[in-house]
């Protein structure tokens, strides 16, 4: 292949739903004028600048140093919806920045790529004090309790917003996974939310490579059981997206989000959380269910798990200072205005109240024996 | 085990800052905004406010800047009493760390970012600071510093032991925004990575590579 080389559309410009007007490779200089950088330096990226000719678009401009195969992952990836039946490339256009062409330039094959613009309904004003600012939502803030998100101004999600959000992230996973595609970068930072669509959006999924790519390590998003300096597979995708999954479901993100996971508080859910401690407690990473499995089970569906049941670890241990508080959220419907206290009787407790329950009925007895004796004494 | 940076915020609240009093609490109140607004840091990151002068109080003890409502007011006034400071922190750190740890925190060195705009008024401060920045003490923090305003270059070099930023000359309210900003996006930085990342490009001042930075 070379620079210039048409990869779908036998050389005509692809047609891309979402409006992008020139072909799928195109050289930098055919952008035209690129307007200030909106992000440096981040990941892969050097810049992120918007295209001023094509507005709502950006280009993506990657460190120096990228390879041939880059570009032909890259086409790979630009591509990889046309095979997607309708209503998942929709879903995939809608719900994530896709690519929709590389950007070269002569001995570069790799510049960067066109993405969309993140949707404007993915800001949020966050007010804290006498301070405010308008900026993109990370998906972050939904691993928040109600309460802490409404502190900074932010309509609550309640049961039903963070499911919303959490089925959308799943069924876009399960598309990634249908495609063969390992995205390894599920964590709070690749995700916008949207808190009054209740819908999220996906952005760094150019990085996705087929089938296996380099580990990428975010601190408290590592897979116990990829090894350290090993690839990331759809294994270990399985696991990040399900902490990302639980930790929003539940609004914690400490050892209490398993513990709340396991207490299975989704009375219509039933399967979510099984799936959920699969995915995250199995022994054998193979064993990690699907997906779309776990899409499957947030859409109030059955989970179909494959015999004998994966072995799983302990739930890890809960921090001794801060109380467990097993409910990570209310039920559907019953959502109480003032958050309620879940009292726990220690032992000494519970004895106590089993002594006072027996000191009552030793009463009650000799009520009776003595209600018996003047009652037979009368006749 | 969650990843935590126990995170010690030291302002200079000596008389000579007074002129620059609002600034320095806007300053502090804009950290506070963007440390609770932004959950992956605040998590990342734990901070306690140190201010000092010729006593120190400790304005916020080690928290979640997100559970902490607001910043409290910092009044300037006298002397610049580094050795107070660095006792505190010792004492503090000792504290903290076992604290996070029993909240079941795989806690990492702690990182100290001291902003000065002058030099110290006690003679024995480098005592503290020796026993602060102690090798043999197993808890022993990585400081940052940044100077302005009558900082002496010198003197933060001695206490550097990660990396120092000098004012190019800027005014002070300019270097107190820009030192703030700068700590801000070193936080973020290692919150990504899960170890200390330091933004050496900080807006108003010069990087200075530290002679002997201390390594782990």
């Amino acid at each position: 292949m070379t620079d210039s080389d048409p990869v779908a559309g036998g050389g005509a410009p692809a047609v891309d739903p979402r409006g992008w007007a020139l072909p799928r490779t195109v050289g930098l200089a055919d952008l035209g004028p690129l307007a200030e950088p909106i992000s440096e330096h981040n990941g892969q990226a050097v810049a992120v600048r918007p295209l001023t000719d094509h507005p709502g678009w950006l280009a993506k401009l990657y460190r120096p140093g990228l390879h041939q195969e880059d570009g032909h992952r890259i086409d790979l990836l630009i591509s990889a919806p046309d095979t997607l039946p309708e209503t998942e490339r929709a879903t995939l256009y809608a719900g994530t920045c896709w690519p929709a062409a590389r950007i070269h330039e002569p001995g570069n094959p790799a510049v960067g790529c066109v993405i969309p613009m993140a949707p404007e309904q993915y800001r949020s004003e966050l007010r804290r004090g006498k301070f405010s600012e308008r900026r993109f939502l990370e998906i972050d803030w939904l691993a928040k309790s109600d309460e802490s998100i409404r502190g900074v101004g932010l309509p609550r999600p309640g049961f039903e917003g963070r499911l919303t959000a959490c089925r959308q992230l799943t069924e876009l996973a399960a598309i990634l996974e249908g495609l063969g595609l390992v995205y390894s970068d599920w964590s709070f930072s690749n995700a916008f939310w949207s808190p009054e669509q209740r819908s999220v959006y996906l952005i760094d999924v150019d990085g996705c490579q087929p089938k296996k790519m380099p580990d990428i390590h975010q601190p408290n998003w590592a897979d116990p059981l990829t090894p350290p300096g090993s690839d990331a597979d759809q294994y270990t995708d399985r696991y990040r997206l399900a902490l990302l999954v639980a930790k929003c479901l539940t609004g914690r993100r400490d050892a209490s989000t398993f513990h709340g996971v396991a207490a299975s508080p989704w009375p219509n859910q039933p399967a979510v959380s099984e799936v959920l401690l699969d995915m995250l407690l199995a022994t054998d990473r193979e064993r990690r269910p699907a997906a779309a499995q776990l899409n499957q089970a947030l859409n109030n569906g059955p989970y179909l798990r494959a015999v004998p049941r994966p072995t799983r670890t302990p739930l890890p241990q809960l921090p001794p200072v801060q109380a467990p508080v097993l409910r990570p959220q209310p039920a559907p419907h019953a959502i109480p205005e003032s958050p309620t206290v879940t009292r726990i009787s220690t032992v000494e407790e519970k004895q106590k109240d089993a002594t006072g329950s027996s000191t009552k009925w030793i009463w009650v007895l000799a009520f009776v024996v003595i209600l018996v004796v003047i009652i037979a004494s009368n006749h | 085990m969650s990843l935590c940076l126990p995170t010690y915020v030291v302002i200079d609240a000596s008389s000579s800052m007074k002129p620059h009093e609002a600034v320095l609490n806007a300053t502090l109140s804009r950290l506070h905004y963007n440390l609770a607004t932004n959950p992956r840091v605040s998590e990342f990151a734990r901070v306690s406010v140190v201010a000092f002068s010729t006593d120190v109080h400790v304005v916020i003890p080690m928290s979640d800047m997100e559970q902490v409502p607001s910043m409290p007011e910092v009044i300037c006034g006298g002397g610049t009493e580094y050795g107070k400071a660095f006792d505190q922190l010792r004492q503090s750190i000792e504290q903290d760390v076992s604290s996070l740890r029993a909240q079941q925190y795989s806690v990492l060195r702690p990182a100290i970012f001291f902003l000065t705009d002058g030099a110290p008024t006690d003679a024995r401060w480098r005592d503290s600071f020796r026993t602060l920045v102690d090798r043999n003490w197993p808890r022993h923090p990585h400081v940052i510093a940044y100077g302005f305003g009558g900082a002496r270059r010198d003197v933060l070099k001695e206490v550097a032991t990660k990396a120092l930023f000098i004012a190019d000359g800027s005014d002070t309210e300019s270097a107190l925004s820009g030192a703030i900003t700068g700590l801000l996006n070193t936080l973020i930085a290692s919150s990504q990575t899960g170890q200390m990342q330091i933004a050496t490009d900080v807006k108003g001042f010069e990087y200075v590579q530290v002679a002997q930075e201390y390594v782990d």
